[in-house]
């Protein structure tokens, strides 16, 4: 058994890391910010260009039909970043609707166009002004409403990055709902992708944090050496990176329960998220602290990459609904946990 | 009688303070730093973060959206920065092991 990635694993996201490196830098994403408008289409088209956005479509919609552990892969490397454009959720979300459903598939005429998707743990709806569609998903039903269809109010976020709206209520007068029953299952599967989701980009983030935190403590001198000298701060990043290690472990497997439809999968992406909010606070308090006074100013990067991971802990699953998914699993005796059911 | 209540009392009492000192759990209700200064900054944190926690997909606006939903993000962020200012809590605690515990510099 061979746990490590595929070297077309690694390429692939390493060519798409050297293209964020350049094209996603904090100065860009804070001109997004000044402009009020985080979304930037060319960037989304450039995304479209490199096969990012179809990264995981079927080869028949025109996508590259790859694995959601790939994709997961560059989703950490979006957290990494702080992409603002929502890739992550067309990737985990969208394309996976449009994946599972062939009546999703025929609604959805233009595949390359963000299309948003809510649900009661992910309520506000992001970027309405540059989806062409938006799915919501109820209990067991599923309803695509053309965007321009929807009114609703702007909210601010304390990320600037997410342009969020509040539903008030839709234009019924043009006809463009569209409405499917008993989907329970592929709600609960969309669930589950987003727990991911939100799991990958928080690694990615705590990831960012946390480098931030050791070229800073690295730089800055006190009592004649950097700070990054004394032992008070390195034990401080030394947990972090712990907490990250093992956020990676579970990450990785809750994509491949996703991908290879385990029973199991909601419980895995219930524990990768979990984790990976242990990660981003641990990552996010202890960087802040390393920063001194200094990451708490506009002028540093930090609180970029802090303020992203504060909106992903609480969607799509927040602290005590997963905590609350997994205690009641393992009352009913239904997760074999241990050593001996690691692979199975 | 009365002596020996009281004496039970203060047993008890003595009993539950004892155990609020539980250090570096969420439900922790005294901070691992008893000092003014460190033990603010340790409790803030706590008590914001269940209030995000509470309030979940709403905690990261901004303004009020509903008349039962508050905004608490700007009370979550001013709590990053009291373990930081007038003195980390890393600087608190050298001055706890050096000055009450007499540890050397």
């Amino acid at each position: 058994m061979n746990f490590t990635f595929s070297e077309d694993q690694e390429i692939f996201r390493d060519a798409f890391k050297k293209y964020l490196e350049s094209n996603v830098t904090p100065e860009k994403i804070r001109s997004g910010w000044e402009d009020n408008m985080p979304f930037n289409q060319a960037r989304w088209q450039e995304l479209q260009e490199l096969g990012i956005l179809q990264s995981n479509l079927d080869e028949k919609y025109g996508g590259l039909g790859l694995d959601l552990v790939t994709s997961c892969l560059l989703v950490e490397e979006m957290g990494y970043y702080a992409l603002p454009e929502p890739a992550a959720e067309q990737i985990f979300l969208s394309n996976l609707l449009i994946n599972k459903s062939i009546d999703i598939a025929e609604l959805i005429e233009e595949k390359n166009q963000f299309i948003g998707v809510t649900h009661s743990l992910s309520p506000n709806i992001l970027f309405l002004d540059n989806s062409s569609k938006l799915i919501n998903l109820e209990e067991d039903s599923i309803s695509i409403v053309s965007s321009k269809d929807i009114i609703g109010k702007k909210l601010k976020s304390s990320d600037p990055s997410r342009d969020l709206t509040n539903f008030i209520s839709e234009n019924s007068d043009s006809g463009s709902l569209q409405t499917l029953n008993d989907q329970k299952s592929l709600v609960n599967n969309v669930v589950t992708s987003g727990m991911v989701m939100s799991a990958a980009i928080l690694v990615g983030l705590s990831r960012k944090i946390l480098d931030l935190a050791t070229a800073y403590t690295l730089d800055r001198k006190q009592f004649g050496k950097p700070v990054g000298s004394f032992q008070a701060v390195k034990h401080m990043l030394a947990h972090a990176a712990i907490e990250i290690e093992f956020s990676k472990a579970t990450l990785y497997r809750a994509a491949y329960s996703l991908d290879n439809d385990n029973p199991l999968q909601k419980l895995h992406a219930a524990q990768a998220k979990l984790q990976a909010i242990d990660a981003c606070e641990m990552a996010s308090r202890n960087s802040m602290q390393a920063h001194g006074a200094m990451g708490y100013t506009w002028e540093m990067d930090l609180h970029i990459f802090i303020r992203r991971g504060w909106s992903y802990k609480q969607v799509w699953g927040n602290k005590s609904l997963l905590e609350n998914y997994i205690m009641n699993q393992l009352e009913k005796d239904l997760p074999k946990l241990g050593s001996t059911y690691t692979f199975l | 009688m009365r002596l020996f209540t009281l004496t039970i009392f203060l047993f008890l009492s003595n009993h539950i303070i004892s155990y609020d000192r539980i250090l570096g759990k969420d439900f922790a209700t005294r901070s691992e730093v008893i000092a003014t200064n460190g033990m603010a900054a340790t409790s803030h944190p706590l008590a914001t973060q269940t209030a995000l926690d509470i309030l979940g997909v709403s905690s990261e606006l901004e303004e009020v959206v509903a008349d039962d939903v508050a905004s608490w993000i700007k009370g979550y962020m001013f709590s990053y920065s009291g373990p930081i200012y007038a003195g980390t809590n890393e600087i608190q605690k050298n001055i706890i092991a050096e000055r009450l515990l007499g540890m050397p510099r």
